[in-house]
């Protein structure tokens, strides 16, 4: 096999948006950048984003500043964020938002003729950006566009599978992997490495992700060392497609409940008024009588409780369902037809009534959807410095979803979007700057380049007997589904990462035929790779994480514990073995602080706004 | 009378009682060599193209090459030939076929076929870069209403699928690919053109560069299968066709160009 | 194995793997077409070969073939403008219709819906979406040959100003029976299936002609920013204080059926012309709704 190389100062692993915002910023230093992703530009993930993105632009509702944003994010979170990427996040988000506005995107105007903005789950104001609901589209359009002006060289349709150090072993020297054409090896070499690989949705059946999302990013960066973060949560979004079982798990965006629709059960019933958690009585409508009036715009009325966090919303309707209040395919009502006229959903929510149309037959201007929970978001992902995004392998940075730390417990809908934009500008400048200033690219060393390509040829070498990795999969995904689902207890959790390790094990058996060019056998054995380890860290963290917290739920310990909501669990691999270890959260700055216990006895007193 | 439907295969005789056994007749094959072959999948409720694509490639054929991402209509990667017509196979829906007639796939063939249904579309992505990207006024307040941006808004909602392009017949039959742009990007340039703060102008683009849109003879393929409903002959090809004619064959243009000059 | 070429690429004439009736429009579209055109090329020629009874006119209808009637071949006209031919006019070109009918004709020439129609159904350019041609020429699409077509909008002022004079004639229709030497409002008010006839020719013709694609350029597509295009004060304030933003939107709500108006407002003026010619030579007669 011939390997290729390329050299670039800067590497970017994923096109995503978190992967193009780093490639703007750090070809805005100067620097020569080259993009690689497992699929055509303009095809990642960020693409299907639907709602919108968060930032306290303040163009709706004035009284919006960071401020309250942060204490948003860190709520929502349940004191889990890093407070130091939560408060980057809030401060820098409004202005990333107006770079994509300069860059040409075309938001949702209000009528005045500036950005306009919706409402979204556990966010106090009216605060996403949004352009209908199509705002990934627009959000990846933009950066593409504006990547491609700046002469950005993009590798499209290019898998990487393994980050290769230099021979000291602790600085990361270059990326390699295989292009999907031809599967022939390929090596890019670098100063500076940033993973943007998103998310790892295939470890579960019922997900809203596709093939790409197989833990690449935290799965490579965990085998050079590096460390997992917050791997126990992660997030069920509350209204995925269930019928027809081939759409099963496509998302259903939270804009349908942000611009009014509602959760009904099978028996008519508004069930979210009986699933307030103590944090927020107060801060939601208790009644329909109120929560119609917010609807109607009543500026003093408080949101519905459809608009709770997504943890809350999916275990209530997952409650629903097994208390036999479920809809025809199990699952919730989600209504917006009886809520708001037909132009208005066509106008705000034209993607979402195409895709039901097409897929299911249904035209949500006159019926309900039918939803249920579906795998969405990773929380957990690789540990980075707050500020420059850079892991502890010096050289490797990492942004977006693969990312970890910023969301704690449970993200708030619309703060990935941001976080793309927010992080992956920050690791951009840092890598740009960075690689600047080095002289000469890090070397490596020719046996770790041998055997990564000896590697790409062990499914060939397997004999036809060995393990079939579309059946891994299954089994992986029944596996994940069973004991590391939404509920999880110690019992189920110990099964589990048995049988996990079992897989591992297996992965080495596994079998592909015939040539590796477009060979979808063959690369889904490496994806898989990567997935179990990243199935291995959700499930040790989950294990360690004796509490129910946000989007982790333990039937065993079903409420909080003090300590536990004081340290975020780390997960490292040594010579193939998983450890878990955990930090303290840093306690945040003190004005931070005050406003948070502030905000808090406001809530407690029950205060409307 | 005037509307093109595109009944590129539907029939009256839709199964009522799942699982169907269907046929397809895919091709299988690179941009030299090829052959079709026939897989039998059991079909249930709901199901699309996609879907018995991939379960194909997951239980019959684990070499069968196909692109595809989202699965919901967004990404445009899972653009194929479906009996002919250049469809997304994430939105087609089996119930609309008879079981009994043989379903036929093949790749977008008007690019290089790099392997059974996938096809090589970085023809595309080279296009895109001879485009004069957003130039807006440098004191822009960036301050406009919706009614200002509905259009715009339009060419925006393209999903990158390229079945424009491959249906497109300058490409498909003329293989102009050197000296003509093609639909998708007659609606980048007007989402662009469109855009209230752009300043740019693109006409030498669109007569005499890449774009070539006098190549275009308007006969609406484009806007028939774009799966994104953009009426992209209408709304994006004919304002710039005007537009050429506004710098190029309009007396008034004419004049208007010699005092600028 | 076979060659991909064979098995994909195969470029004769009527290649693809269609199973529908792809072929049924491009016929129809060819049927409908021709049909047009050997009646108007008949209808042309009709004056020439029978100057005593060329059927252009009835009382106070008048054929819109033959609209603005500029000289008449028989000696009864009432609508003619400036009398007979002159005497030096070669007699084979004794057709009023000769002198006006190609800007109508150049208007639907070029006109962007029969553009598509025709190069498909007569230049099976493509012939239908996804199937193959058959590679004749060196393709060229309307950079040479056609480049003409870029005049279109010269021919839609002219296509205005027809409008006017069918809507002129339209309303004479009313009017009948003014005495010889006076105007014709000085006629009796009569309303006729003939008169309704011409009425609703000219009402198709402008929905036809007022959905052209180069107008709804013109009146306001080629503006960037509706709300400032007259006024950059008024940037980013409610564009529908825009008159031109009004006038594009109703020409745009035309244009969207542009192609169905085009069917039907054809049809309407080989139908009124029809009727006007069966009339006049007293195949059937014109008969009268309402009298005041
Ligand atoms: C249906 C849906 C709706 C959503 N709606 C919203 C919303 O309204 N608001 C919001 O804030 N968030 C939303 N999200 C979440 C958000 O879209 C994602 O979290 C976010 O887009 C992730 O972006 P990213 O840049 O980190 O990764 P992605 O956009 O997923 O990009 C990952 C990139 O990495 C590449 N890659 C991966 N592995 C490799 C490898 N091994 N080698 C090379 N390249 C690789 C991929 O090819 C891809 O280009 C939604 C998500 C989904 C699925
Ligand atoms: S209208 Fe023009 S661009 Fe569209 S398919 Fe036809 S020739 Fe191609
Ligand atoms: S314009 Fe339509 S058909 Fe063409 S690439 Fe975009 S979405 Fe696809
Ligand atoms: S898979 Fe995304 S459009 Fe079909
Ligand atoms: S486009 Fe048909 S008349 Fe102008």
């Amino acid at each position: 096999m011939t390997l290729q190389i390329y050299e670039h100062d800067v590497i970017i692993v994923g096109a995503g948006g978190a992967g193009l915002s780093a490639a703007i910023s750090a070809a805005e230093q100067g620097v020569d950048v080259g993009v690689v992703c497992k699929s055509l530009l303009g095809k990642a993930h960020t693409v299907m984003a639907e709602g919108g993105i968060a930032a306290s632009l303040g163009n709706v509702v004035q009284d919006d500043d960071w401020r309250s944003h942060f204490l948003d994010t860190m709520k929502g979170g349940w004191g889990l964020n890093d407070p130091k990427m939560a408060e980057i996040h809030a401060m820098e988000s409004p202005e990333r938002v107006l770079d994509l506005e300069r860059w040409g995107a075309v938001f949702d105007r209000t009528t005045d003729g500036r950005i306009s903005q919706r409402n979204f789950g556990g966010h106090r104001y009216t605060r996403l950006a949004h352009v209908g609901d199509r705002t990934g589209l627009e959000l990846i359009r933009t950066l593409q566009d504006k990547a491609v002006s700046l002469g950005i060289k993009v590798y499209m349709e290019y898998t990487i599978t393994e980050i290769l150090k230099d021979s000291t072993g602790k600085k990361m020297a270059g990326a390699f992997g295989y292009w999907r054409v031809t599967g022939l090896p390929v090596l890019f070499r670098a100063k500076k490495i940033i993973l943007a690989t998103g998310g790892s949705g295939m470890a579960y059946r019922v997900n809203s992700s596709s093939w790409e999302y197989t833990g690449d990013g935290p799965a490579m960066a965990l085998r050079v060392g590096a460390e997992l973060v917050d791997m126990a949560f992660v997030q069920f979004h509350p209204t995925g497609m269930v019928w027809p079982l081939s759409v099963k798990g496509t998302l259903v965006t939270e804009g349908v409940r942000g611009e009014g629709g509602v959760l009904k059960n099978s028996d008519g019933e508004r069930f979210m008024f009986n699933y307030i958690p103590d944090a927020y009585v107060g801060s939601i409508a208790d009644t329909e009588e109120e929560a119609n009036r917010w609807a109607a715009g009543d500026a003093s009325a408080r949101p519905p409780p459809e608009l709770l966090t997504r943890d809350v919303v999916a275990r209530a309707i997952l409650n629903e369902v097994v208390e036999g209040r479920g809809s025809e395919h199990g699952g919730a009502y989600l209504d917006i037809a009886s809520q708001r006229p037909t132009e208005f959903i066509l106008r705000k929510l034209p993607a979402m009534y195409h895709q039901f149309k097409e897929l299911a037959g249904i035209d949500i201007t006159k019926e309900p959807m039918e939803v249920a929970p579906t795998c969405h978001y990773m929380m957990g992902g690789i540990r980075v410095d707050p500020e420059t995004q850079e892991t502890c392998i010096s050289g490797l940075y990492a942004s977006g979803e693969a990312a970890g730390g910023l969301h704690g417990a449970n993200r708030l809908g619309g703060n990935s979007l941001s976080d793309l934009l927010v992080f992956g500008n920050r690791a951009g400048i840092h890598a740009g700057e960075t690689a600047q200033k080095m002289k000469s690219f890090p070397k490596i060393p020719e046996k770790h380049i041998e055997s990564a390509i000896d590697h790409l040829s062990f499914p060939f070498n397997n004999t036809s007997s060995g393990e079939h990795p579309f059946q891994l999969r299954d089994e992986l995904q029944t596996i994940m589904e069973e004991y590391v689902g939404i509920k999880r207890d110690e019992e189920g959790l110990n099964k589990g990462i048995k049988e996990l390790q079992k897989l591992k094990s297996r992965t080495s058996n596994l079998v592909a035929t015939g040539s590796p060019s477009y060979n979808a056998g063959w690369q889904t054995c490496f994806d898989l790779i990567n997935l179990i380890d990243v199935s291995l860290a959700i499930a040790y963290s989950a294990l360690e994480r004796k509490e129910s917290r946000g989007a982790h739920t333990r039937i065993d310990f079903p409420v909080p514990s003090d300590s536990l909501g004081k340290i975020k669990f780390i997960v490292s691999l040594s010579s193939d073995k998983f450890n878990i270890s955990n930090v303290s959260i840093p306690t945040p700055r003190k004005e931070l602080l005050s406003m948070i216990k502030k905000d808090q006895t406001k809530q407690k007193s029950g205060g409307k706004k | 009378m005037s509307t093109e439907i595109n009944t590129s295969t539907t029939s009256e005789s839709s199964p009522s009682v799942y699982p169907v056994n269907y046929t397809f007749r895919i091709f299988r094959g690179n941009d030299n060599t090829g052959e079709f072959i026939n897989y039998e999948v059991a079909v249930e409720e709901g199901m699309v193209i996609l879907d018995a694509i991939l379960s194909i490639q997951e239980n019959q054929d684990t070499e069968l090459a196909v692109r595809w991402n989202c699965k919901s209509g967004r990404c445009g990667s899972c653009g194929m030939e479906i009996n002919g017509m250049p469809k997304l196979a994430c939105m087609t829906r089996l119930s609309d076929f008879d079981p009994k007639i043989p379903i036929t796939v093949t790749p977008m063939k008007t690019f290089p076929v790099l392997k059974d249904l996938v096809s090589d579309v970085s023809w595309n992505y080279e296009v895109n870069k001879t485009i004069q990207p957003f130039t807006p006024n440098e004191n822009s307040d960036f301050v406009y209403q919706q009614e200002d941006i509905e259009r715009s808004r339009e060419f925006r909602k393209c999903i990158e699928c390229f079945l424009c392009q491959d249906v497109c017949h300058v490409i498909r039959e003329h293989d102009k690919k050197d000296s003509f742009g093609g639909p998708r990007f007659f609606v980048r340039s007007a989402a662009l053109h469109f855009h209230p703060e752009d300043t740019a102008d693109r006409s030498e683009w669109l007569k005499e560069g890449q774009g070539g849109i006098g190549h275009c003879n308007i006969t609406r393929c484009c806007t028939d299968v774009c799966p994104e409903h953009i009426s992209i002959t209408d709304n994006a090809i004919i304002p710039q066709k005007e537009y050429v004619v506004d710098n190029y064959y309009s007396i008034w243009g004419w004049i208007k160009k010699q005092f600028n000059k | 194995m076979q060659s991909t070429k064979d098995l994909l690429n195969n470029y004769d004439f009527g290649s693809t793997y269609r199973v529908d009736r792809w072929w049924s429009q491009p016929i129809g579209v060819f049927i409908g077409l021709s049909l047009f055109v050997i009646y108007g090329t008949a209808r042309l020629l009709y004056p020439i070969f029978n100057p005593s009874a060329p059927g252009i006119e009835y009382g106070s209808l008048l054929s819109p073939f033959f609209s603005p009637l500029l000289f008449s071949v028989s000696s009864e006209s009432h609508h003619a403008l400036f009398g007979l031919f002159p005497t030096f006019w070669p007699e084979l070109l004794r057709s009023p219709a000769i002198l006006i009918l190609w800007a109508p004709l150049g208007l639907r020439l070029t006109c962007y819906y029969y553009r598509k129609a025709y190069y498909r159904a007569f230049l099976r350019d493509p012939p239908a979406c996804a199937v193959s041609e058959g590679r004749r020429y060196k393709y060229a699409g309307e950079t040479r040959l056609f480049l003409f077509q870029n005049l279109h909008r010269y021919f839609v002022y002219l296509g205005i100003i027809f409008i006017c004079v069918l809507t002129f004639d339209a309303i004479r229709a009313l009017f009948w029976h003014a005495p010889a030497g006076s105007p014709f409002w000085e006629g009796d008010i009569e309303l006729h299936v003939g008169t309704l006839i011409l009425g609703l020719n000219a009402l198709l013709l402008s929905g036809y002609t007022f959905g052209c694609h180069s107008l709804r350029y013109l009146v306001g597509g080629n503006s960037r920013c509706f709300s400032c295009v007259s006024n950059p004060e008024n940037k980013g304030k409610d564009p529908t204080i825009s008159k031109r933003y009004t006038i594009w939107k109703i020409v745009s709500s035309l244009n969207v059926n542009h192609s169905t108006w085009a069917w039907f407002s054809l049809f309407m003026v080989a139908f009124t012309d029809f009727y006007v010619w069966m009339v006049s030579i007293g195949v059937w007669p014109d008969i009268i709704l309402l009298k005041l």
